[in-house]
């Protein structure tokens, strides 16, 4: 199949998107490593390194004057014009999951958002996804080419494009375009190029059991003394008890530690998602039937608060030994 | 009116249990039974226009707001409400088959609306709903107007020179843009947007105001054509399945369960680090 892959070099998390869509060309068989890789970037410095990191044996590098939708979208269908694909991917970030959508739309092709797999039939493609806020899958065909799919969060695994010995690389300089007549006025306050969340081996979560900001305060100070990074779901945030990038979820972060507590926490799918690749998870909640409670590795059915301060405790009595 | 929020009232599928989640032989899960909520997202978008309002009212500025949904008659609680809170006006699309798998048709039925109505400066909704988590909408009926389209949207704000201050996270950071309407926002994550509760009296005066209702068919046909895109066909669903077994840790107490979760499992997990 005939298929180009959209990254943005504009974003910190740029290997994250190669990783991502890395992991998915491995799993699917219908892809090869033979495509083209369009990456819009503004630093001329980083140009050589994206496209070494490219998950695909050719690259488009677009140098632009910063990623504006509006823009990214006129140059990709201008782009498909001379060059037609019949598939287009992106990751699953912010930017890769709307215009993908928006893409379809300007190249009269069908799009799905938050792709897990892919399978192609004979004039179709099967897409999965995660449906009713997480609790199903579903299957889904798309029919009408060019399909423009954005990837699930949190997909990573193995990657396999060290095959790629060389890289055909083609460049065009469109940072002369003019911006968006509606942004009067634009500032960015930078993300960080990683959070504490995202590299964490041991992870304490707090779910809306913790029921109020003071207590989120004490659960910081024990997540400090336990060494672990400290993230919470996704009412926890809504309540403005933590700050926004402290969110673990579909809509936050999705942490892949070696150890995770989740205390006072639901479970919900959500919520679940942000925590499952944890290698252990360890419940701590009063609820015996909450959802937490089977999908984690261990459960303790009790208070958390007290649970904690005994771990506390014991993690800091062994420690100063 | 200047500002449109669109919201959709969703089962709260959190409170399902595991033997509930039964597919039927339309691929859909019984839900009806289950209680109802404002999709969260669409509950911060209602509120933060709400907000914007109360600043823009403060500064000598009014701002007309409307509400919008796609739903049958059991929404109209939630419209009245909706307008005992501030909302001018509040409608409501009845459809004529099951949406819920079908961005396309909702985001051309909310644009042939809009294009039947006054014009507008702003379409606020969330970013995302349940049972379809399609995440498509805003960034269709932004194509299908034409209109620019910001999302994950966490705060806005309307100025005296009528341009609006809008805050979006973004994979780059946090982006604040002074903008020109008209615009769709799409609402991500914003934080202290729980929708304000209204008083008895206001609910009272508003009980015996109908709420304005479009059949969906009479709104298409009386619209002008929009190039509505295909989509994705849902062809089967299934459960899926996140279940790690759940040891559970028996003890006396909180101090003796924590004590025996930390000497025979997490000491040496930690020590592992």
């Amino acid at each position: 199949m005939n298929y180009k892959v959209i990254l943005n070099g504009c974003s910190p998390n740029f290997s994250n998107q190669c990783s991502t869509i890395g992991t998915f060309l491995t799993s699917t068989a219908a892809l090869e490593l033979e495509a083209q890789t369009i990456i819009f970037y503004n630093n001329p410095a980083l140009a050589s390194q994206f496209a070494a990191e490219t998950p695909t044996d050719r690259v488009h590098l677009v140098k632009i004057e910063q990623y504006e939708t509006q823009t990214v979208l006129a140059i990709l269908t201008e782009l498909e014009k001379p060059d037609p694909a019949d598939l287009y991917l992106f990751p699953g970030d912010y930017a890769g999951s709307e215009i993908a959508v928006r893409l379809a739309c300007r190249l009269t092709g069908s799009s799905l958002a938050a792709v897990n797999s892919l399978q192609t039939d004979q004039d179709q493609i099967i897409c999965t996804k995660v449906v009713y806020n997480g609790y199903l899958q579903g299957r889904f065909s798309l029919n009408k080419k060019p399909y423009c799919l954005s990837l699930a969060r949190g997909i990573t695994g193995n990657r396999d494009n060290q095959g790629i010995e060389k890289r055909e690389i083609i460049q065009s300089d469109r940072s002369a375009e003019e911006q968006p007549a509606y942004i009067i006025k634009q500032t960015v306050d930078p993300a960080e190029l990683l959070s504490e969340l995202e590299e964490a081996k041991f992870v304490v979560a707090g779910g809306r059991g913790i029921k109020n900001k003071e207590n989120y305060l004490d659960l910081q100070q024990s997540a400090r003394r336990l060494g672990a990074a400290l993230g919470v779901s996704r009412p926890v945030a809504m309540n403005g008890w933590a700050p926004l990038d402290k969110l673990i979820g579909a809509s936050g972060i999705i942490a892949s530690p070696e150890i995770c507590l989740a205390l006072a926490v639901s479970g919900s799918p959500a919520f679940f998602s942000g925590i499952e690749k944890s290698r252990k998870i360890i419940a701590i909640n009063t609820d015996p039937q909450a959802a937490i409670v089977k999908n984690a590795d261990l459960t303790v059915i009790d208070d958390y608060k007290a649970v904690l301060d005994e771990l506390t405790r014991l993690i800091e009595k062994d420690k100063n030994r | 009116m200047n500002v449109l929020v669109c919201f959709k009232v969703v089962p709260d599928l959190d409170q399902l249990s595991g033997s509930d989640w039964v597919v039927d032989g339309c691929s859909r899960v019984e839900t009806r039974f289950v209680k109802r909520m404002i999709n969260p997202y669409d509950e911060s978008a209602l509120e933060l226009a709400l907000k914007m309002a109360d600043q823009a009212r403060g500064s000598g500025v009014t701002l007309g707001l409307n509400s919008l949904t796609i739903a049958d008659s059991g929404a109209n609680l939630t419209l009245k409400s909706l307008r005992a809170l501030g909302y001018q006006e509040a409608v409501r699309i009845e459809a004529d088959r099951d949406l819920e798998f079908a961005p396309e048709d909702v985001a051309a039925l909310i644009a042939a609306y809009v294009l039947s109505t006054d014009p507008l400066e702003l379409i606020m909704m969330g970013r995302q709903s349940g049972v379809g988590d399609n995440a498509k909408t805003p960034l269709l009926i932004a194509e299908l107007l034409r209109w620019p389209c910001i999302t994950q949207v966490i705060a806005v704000e309307k100025d005296a020179a009528g341009t609006y201050l809008v805050t979006a996270m973004a994979d780059e950071g946090v982006v604040t843009r002074i903008i020109e309407p008209p615009c769709v926002l799409a609402i991500g994550n914003a934080p202290s947007s729980t929708l304000r509760v209204p008083t008895l009296r206001a609910i009272k005066e508003q009980s015996a105001i109908a709420v304005k209702t479009y059949a969906a068919a009479e709104l298409i046909s009386t619209s002008p054509t929009l190039p509505v895109n295909p989509g994705a066909e849902l062809l089967t669903l299934e459960v899926v399945n996140r279940n790690r077994g759940g040891l559970i840790i028996e003890g006396a107490d909180a101090t003796e369960k924590a004590q025996i979760l930390y000497q025979s499992y997490l000491k040496g997990w930690l020590a592992e680090l």
